[in-house]
C-alpha cells in the first residue's frame, strides 16, 4: 500500500517497527550469548553482553552427543506430519467452506476438541494404541499422531481462506461442467496460496516443537531434537545452560531455513489480488 | 450450479462432500475420539498407579471430589486469566505489526522474517532463555532496569510478578502467531481496491478501520482462537520457568494436571481435571464461534 | 589326489586348532555376548557420566553391546512410569532418583539387585561384587525394606563448604569477634551458621577481606525452587531440629506442623535474607554456581557437585579458597547431630527387562574394584567423581593425586556421629511435600507466615494420608 502520508506517521511506523526488532531478536541474541559462554562466565554478575565466543558447548553437542541425527528425524517426523493433516484437513475445510450440509456446525465443533485438552491426558490410550500397532520408536507413529493435532488447525485456518474465494468463481466452474475435485486442486488451492503456506509453516513449526508425544513414544531411533533439548534443562548436578543454549540455536536454524525458503510464498500480489479486481 | 445440499439421498461413493468429509472424520475418531473416550472411562475409576495396578471403577467419586477442590479451582482461573489476557495481548500486538509492516519498505523481507523467529523456538528453549533473563541477579533484565534507574524485580519469585513474567514469554514467542495468519490474509486484499479508496481521498485510518478490519476480521478471530486453545494449555514455558510456583501462583490446570498423574499417580483423578477443563472450553469455544458468525464477514 | 587330500587335512587341522583356541577364550563371554542392554541415565548428574563409563567398559568385556539414551531426570522418570504401565519392555537398567526407588521397588518397575542376587545365587561372583567393600552408610542407605537396592553410585553426603579466604581474613576475624563475642570458625551450630551469614551478607560498595564489593555479597545460598529442590535444602534443617520428615513412622500422622518442624521452618525463613534474591527459584545447579562464582560465603550441598563445580580451577573462580566440613547442630537434639541428607540414587534392573542376567552381569563387572578404579584414574580424577569404594578412596594413588580426599574421608565419612539420612520411600510422600513445600516457599517470600503455611499443609497432607488409609 504505497500512499502519502505525513512523515510523522512514517517515523511513527518505523520506530514502532524498529521497537519490535529490538524485543524481537534480543533475546535470541542473548541465547546466542549463553551459547557461547564459558561456564565460568555464566553466572556471573553483572552479565556480560559480549563475550570471546568459547565454543566448548558446540563443541560437546557435536562430537559428545551427535544431535545431528535427532534433528534429521525432528525434520522428516515434521514434514511427513504437516503434509498429512494439510491433506486430510484441507480436503475437510473445502467441504465445509462451499456446502452447507446437517450437522455441519456440530461436527466443526467436534472436530475441534481435539485441540482443548492437553495432549497429556491422552497419552497412555495413544501409546497402547500405537504399542499394539507395533511401532513404538519409529517416524510413522509420530507423524500418525501429529497430524491429528493439527488436522483441527488446519481446518481452521484453511476454512477461513477457502471461504473467501469469491463464490462466483468456483460457480462458474460447475457451470462449465468441472467436478467439485476439479475446483478444489484447480481452482480454490492456487488461490488460497498463502493460507496453505502458513498453515503449513504453522504445522511444521508445532511438529517440530512437540515434546511429551516424542519423549514416550521413541527412545533411541527415532528421538527427536525437543526430546534432546529438553534432557538439558535440569541444573541439578551441573549448570547445563550454555548446551542448552547451544542446542536452541541450533534448533531454530533449519526451520528457519526452510522459512525463508518458503517466504516468497507471502509475497503480496500473487493471483488472488488480480482475480478480485 | 454450485452445489448447496447433501442429504445422504445421493449414492455414498458419489457425494463429494462426503468424500472431501471422511478422511478428516475417520482419522479424528481414531486418533482423538477413541483416546478421548478412554479419558473419559478413566474419569470414572480410582487408579493410584501406586497402590493398584489396574483401575477400579467408581463412578462419579472424581467428580464429586473436583467439585470441593479450591486447588483444581484455583488452576483453572490461572490458566483463564492466563488465556484471556495473553491472547489479547498477542492478537492486538500480532494484528498491528502486520498492518504496519504490509507496506513496500526497505529491508521488507528482513523485518517481516525477523519478526517470525521466536516462534520456531521450541518451547523449553524459550522458557529455558526467558528464565535467564528474569534471573534477578544474573539476569540481564534486571541489570538493564538497575542502569535506569527503575528497582530490581523478582521476577519468578514473587506471586505478584511470576505470571506477568510468563506472559511476557509467551507474548514473545507467541505473536509471530497472530501476526503471520494476518499478514498472510493482508496479502490475500487486492491492491487494486485499496488504490481505489485512495483514489475517493480515504485517509489511511479509514482505510485501515472500514475497509481493511472487516475484511480479515474472520482470520483475527480464528488467530486469536487457535492461540486461545494453546494458550489455555499451556504447560512446558510454565515448568521451566517456576514449576508452578511461587507457592501455587503460576500452577495452570495443565501443570497440576501433570503433577496429579506424574507425580501423585492418580490416573483417574487427573483424566476427571481433564474432561472437566474439556467440557469448560468446548461451551466457551462454542459461544465463541457463534459470536464470530456474527462478526465476520460472509460471502 | 595326495595333494588335495592333504590341503583338506591341513584347512581341517586349522580349524580344529581355531576352535580349541577359540571356544575357550570366547566361552567366558559368549553366553553374554551380543546382548543388547538399553540403560537410560540422566544428564546433568556428576555420577552420570562415570556411570556410564564403566558400564560401557564392562560392555566390552563381556561383549554385551550397552546402549544408553539420556534424558532430564524428569523425562526419565515420566517415561519409565509409561513404559512401565504399559508394559513395555524395552528398558534393562535405570538410574532412579532417590525419591523415587522406594516406590518403584514396591510397584515393580525396578527390580532391586539385591533381590535378584538373593533369587539367582550361581550367577553371582562375590569377588567382583564385593559388598564389603562398600561403607555402611552407603549400604544401609541403599537398603529398601531389608533388601539391597543396587550399588551407590558416589559417597559423601551434603557438607558444608566455605571460603578459607573470608574465614582466614584477619580484619574480618576481629570484625566478627567484635560483632558476635566469640571466634569466626566453623560453625559448630546454626546459630553460628546465621551469624556467619548474616556477618558476611554485604552490598555492593562495602569492603569484604580488604577489597571493595562490585556487587552484593551473601552469606549462604539454597536451592529453594519448589518443590523438590526446596525440600531437600530444607531437610536437613528438619532433622537437625528434631522433626520428621513430613510424618512420623511410628503413627505414620503427618506432622507437618510440629512444633519442631515449625521451629525449623521458621529459622530457615530467616536464613532467606543472606541469600542471593534468586534462591527462591534456584536448583542446586544455579546455587552451586553462584558459590563458584565466589558471590557467596558458604553453601551447604553435595560433596561431588562442589567438588566438580567449584574446587575445579577451570569451571570456578574460587576453587583454591575452599574447605570443607560437617553441617552444624542444633544444640540439645539428641541423635541428630550434623544432619546430613546423603543421597540415593541408585542404578538398577528394570523390572520387567527381558535380559537380567546379562544387565545383572554388566552392572556387577562395571561395579568391581577394578573397572571402577580404571575407569577413576583414568577420567575422574581429581573432581569428576568420589567413587564409592574404601579401597579406592584409601589407595595411595589416588590419595596422591587428589589432596583433599584424605581430609574429606576423615570428616565426612570415618566420623561415627553424623546423622546421616535418607528420604521417605512413602509413595505419598511427594504429594506431602509438595503441600509443605508451597507453604514453605510462600513464607520465604513473605506471603503467609511459616506456621499458618505449614497448618493447612498438615491439613491437606492429613486428607491424603487419610485416603490412604494410614490414619483414620
Amino acid at each position: 500500500m504505497e500512499a502519502r502520508r505525513s512523515s510523522v506517521h512514517v517515523a511513527a511506523m518505523g520506530l514502532m517497527i524498529v521497537v519490535a526488532l529490538v524485543w524481537t531478536l534480543s533475546p535470541l541474541y542473548y541465547l546466542f550469548l549463553t551459547s557461547v559462554k564459558s561456564i565460568r562466565t555464566i553466572m556471573e554478575r553483572p552479565p556480560r553482553f559480549f563475550v570471546w565466543p568459547s565454543f566448548e558447548s558446540y563443541q560437546h553437542i557435536l562430537f559428545k552427543e551427535q544431535f545431528y541425527q535427532f534433528f534429521v528425524n525432528s525434520f522428516v517426523i515434521a514434514f511427513g506430519a504437516t503434509l498429512l493433516a494439510l491433506v486430510i484437513g484441507g480436503t475437510a475445510a473445502f467441504a465445509f467452506s462451499h456446502w452447507t450440509f446437517r450437522g455441519k456446525e456440530p461436527l466443526f465443533l467436534a472436530s475441534l476438541v481435539g485441540r482443548m485438552f492437553p495432549p497429556i491426558t491422552t497419552l497412555i490410550p495413544i501409546y497402547l494404541m500405537v504399542k499394539f500397532l507395533n511401532l513404538l520408536d519409529t517416524h510413522i507413529a509420530l507423524i500418525l499422531i501429529y497430524a491429528s493435532f493439527q488436522v483441527p488447525l488446519v481446518l481452521l485456518i484453511l476454512r477461513d481462506f477457502f471461504s473467501q474465494v469469491p463464490r462466483e468463481i468456483s460457480e462458474s466452474a460447475y457451470i462449465d461442467g468441472s467436478s467439485p475435485w476439479q475446483v478444489f486442486l484447480l481452482i480454490i488451492l492456487p488461490l488460497a496460496k498463502s493460507g496453505i503456506v502458513a498453515a503449513g509453516i504453522l504445522c511444521f513449526v508445532e511438529a517440530w516443537n512437540e515434546f511429551i508425544f516424542a519423549l514416550v513414544l521413541t527412545s533411541f531411533r527415532a528421538k527427536t531434537a525437543p526430546v534432546v533439548l529438553a534432557t538439558y534443562i535440569e541444573n541439578e548436578g551441573a549448570l547445563q545452560w550454555g548446551v542448552l543454549a547451544a542446542l536452541g540455536v541450533w534448533t531454530v536454524m533449519p526451520t528457519l531455513l526452510f522459512m525463508l525458503f518458503l517466504r516468497k510464498f507471502l509475497i503480496k500480489g500473487l493471483t488472488l489480488g488480480a482475480l478480485k479486481g | 450450479m454450485a452445489n448447496s445440499t447433501h442429504s445422504g439421498s445421493t449414492s455414498f461413493l458419489r457425494n463429494p462432500t462426503l468424500l472431501f468429509l471422511l478422511p478428516m472424520v475417520l482419522y479424528l475418531i481414531l486418533w482423538r475420539a477413541l483416546p478421548l473416550l478412554y479419558t473419559v472411562f478413566l474419569s470414572l475409576n480410582d487408579w493410584n498407579l501406586v497402590r493398584r495396578p489396574s483401575p477400579t471403577f467408581a463412578g462419579l467419586e472424581n467428580y464429586a471430589r473436583l467439585l470441593s477442590d479450591t486447588r483444581f479451582h484455583d488452576s483453572l482461573w490461572i490458566s483463564f486469566f492466563f488465556m484471556v489476557v495473553a491472547t489479547g495481548i498477542q492478537t492486538v500486538l500480532g494484528t498491528g505489526l502486520a498492518l504496519a509492516t504490509d507496506r513496500g519498505f526497505r529491508g521488507k523481507s528482513f523485518v517481516q522474517g525477523s519478526l517470525l523467529f521466536p516462534m520456531f523456538l521450541t518451547p523449553v528453549a524459550v522458557g529455558s532463555i526467558w528464565y535467564i533473563l528474569f534471573q534477578p541477579s544474573i539476569g540481564p533484565i534486571n541489570h538493564l532496569m538497575g542502569l535506569v534507574g527503575l528497582p530490581s524485580v523478582i521476577w519468578l519469585g514473587s506471586a505478584s510478578t511470576a505470571l506477568w513474567a510468563i506472559i511476557i514469554a509467551d507474548t514473545w514467542q507467541w505473536t509471530p502467531f497472530i501476526y503471520l495468519l494476518v499478514l498472510s490474509a493482508l496479502q490475500g486484499i487486492p491492491e487494486t481496491v485499496v488504490e481505489a479508496a485512495q483514489i475517493d481521498g480515504a485517509s489511511g485510518y479509514v482505510i485501515i478501520r472500514r475497509m481493511i478490519l472487516p475484511l480479515i476480521s474472520g482470520t483475527i478471530l480464528v488467530a486469536a482462537l487457535l492461540r486461545a486453545m494453546e494458550a489455555f494449555r499451556v504447560f512446558p514455558k510454565i515448568y521451566v520457568m517456576t514449576g508452578g510456583g511461587p507457592g501455587r501462583a503460576t500452577e495452570a490446570s495443565s501443570i497440576l494436571i501433570y503433577k496429579t498423574a506424574f507425580r501423585f499417580f492418580e490416573m483417574g483423578y487427573s483424566s476427571a481435571m481433564t474432561i472437566i477443563m474439556l467440557v469448560l472450553l468446548m461451551t466457551a469455544y462454542g459461544f465463541y464461534l457463534r459470536v464470530v458468525r456474527k462478526v465476520s464477514v460472509e460471502y | 589326489m595326495r595333494v588335495t587330500l592333504g590341503k583338506w587335512k591341513v584347512l581341517l587341522g586349522a580349524l580344529l586348532l581355531l576352535a580349541v583356541l577359540w571356544i575357550p577364550a570366547g566361552a567366558g563371554q559368549s553366553k553374554y555376548a551380543g546382548v543388547t542392554l538399553k540403560v537410560m541415565l540422566p544428564k546433568g548428574f556428576t555420577e552420570s557420566e562415570p556411570v556410564y563409563d564403566i558400564l560401557v567398559e564392562a560392555g566390552k568385556i563381556l561383549g554385551t553391546d550397552v546402549k544408553v539414551s539420556w534424558y532430564s531426570m524428569d523425562e526419565l522418570h515420566d517415561k519409565t512410569l509409561i513404559d512401565f504401565t504399559a508394559g513395555n519392555k524395552a528398558w534393562d537398567i535405570l538410574l532412579v532418583h532417590s525419591p523415587s526407588r522406594g516406590k518403584w521397588a514396591d510397584m515393580g518397575v525396578i527390580e532391586p539387585l539385591g533381590k535378584y542376587i538373593a533369587e539367582h545365587p550361581n550367577v553371582v561372583d562375590k569377588a567382583k561384587l564385593a559388598l564389603d567393600d562398600y561403607f555402611d552408610i552407603s549400604i544401609r542407605n541403599y537398603t529398601h525394606k531389608g533388601v539391597w537396592l543396587g550399588p551407590p553410585l558416589y559417597v559423601t553426603g551434603v557438607a558444608l563448604f566455605y571460603r578459607t579466604d573470608l574465614f582466614n581474613h584477619p580484619e574480618e576475624k576481629k570484625n566478627f569477634r567484635a560483632k558476635y563475642g566469640y571466634d569466626l570458625k566453623e560453625p559448630a551450630t546454626y546459630k553460628e551458621f546465621r551469624d556467619i551469614a548474616e556477618f558476611f551478607t554485604r552490598k555492593k560498595g562495602e569492603t569484604l577481606a580488604g577489597s571493595v564489593l562490585a556487587a552484593d555479597f551473601y552469606g549462604t545460598s539454597h536451592s529453594n525452587k519448589p518443590v523438590g529442590f526446596l525440600w531437600h535444602d530444607f531437610i536437613n534443617y528438619l532433622m537437625a531440629f528434631g522433626a520428621d520428615d513430613v510424618y512420623d513412622p511410628k503413627s505414620m500422622r503427618p506432622t507437618i506442623n510440629s512444633p519442631q518442624a515449625i521451629e525449623a521452618g521458621k529459622f530457615y525463613v530467616e536464613l532467606a535474607k543472606f541469600q542471593p534474591p534468586g534462591h527462591l527459584n534456584y536448583t542446586s545447579g544455579e546455587s552451586t554456581a553462584v558459590f563458584a562464582q565466589g558471590s557467596v560465603a558458604m553453601i551447604v550441598e553435595y560433596f561431588l557437585r562442589v567438588a566438580d563445580m567449584g574446587m575445579n580451577p577451570a569451571k570456578s573462580k574460587v576453587a583454591d579458597k575452599i574447605a570443607f566440613t560437617v553441617l552444624p547442630s542444633v544444640p540439645g537434639v539428641k541423635g541428630r547431630e550434623h544432619a546430613a541428607h546423603h543421597g540415593g540414587n541408585v542404578l538398577s534392573l528394570y523390572g520387567l527387562s527381558p535380559n537380567k542376567e546379562a544387565a545383572y552381569k554388566t552392572i556387577e563387572l562395571a561395579f568391581s574394584r577394578e573397572i571402577m578404579r580404571k575407569v577413576y584414574l583414568e577420567k575422574y580424577v581429581p573432581y569428576g567423581w568420589i567413587p564409592p569404594r574404601p579401597s579406592i578412596l584409601n589407595d595411595p594413588e589416588v590419595q596422591k593425586r587428589v589432596p583433599w580426599m584424605k581430609p574429606a574421608l576423615a570428616k565426612l565419612m570415618q566420623r561415627k556421629d553424623i546423622f546421616y539420612f535418607e528420604l521417605s520411600p512413602l509413595p505419598e510422600y511427594f504429594s506431602a511435600i509438595d503441600s509443605a513445600g508451597s507453604a514453605l516457599h510462600k513464607a520465604l517470600s513473605g506471603s503467609t507466615t511459616v506456621e499458618k503455611g505449614f497448618g493447612e499443609a498438615q491439613k491437606e497432607a492429613e486428607a491424603v494420608f487419610k485416603k490412604a488409609g494410614y490414619i483414620k
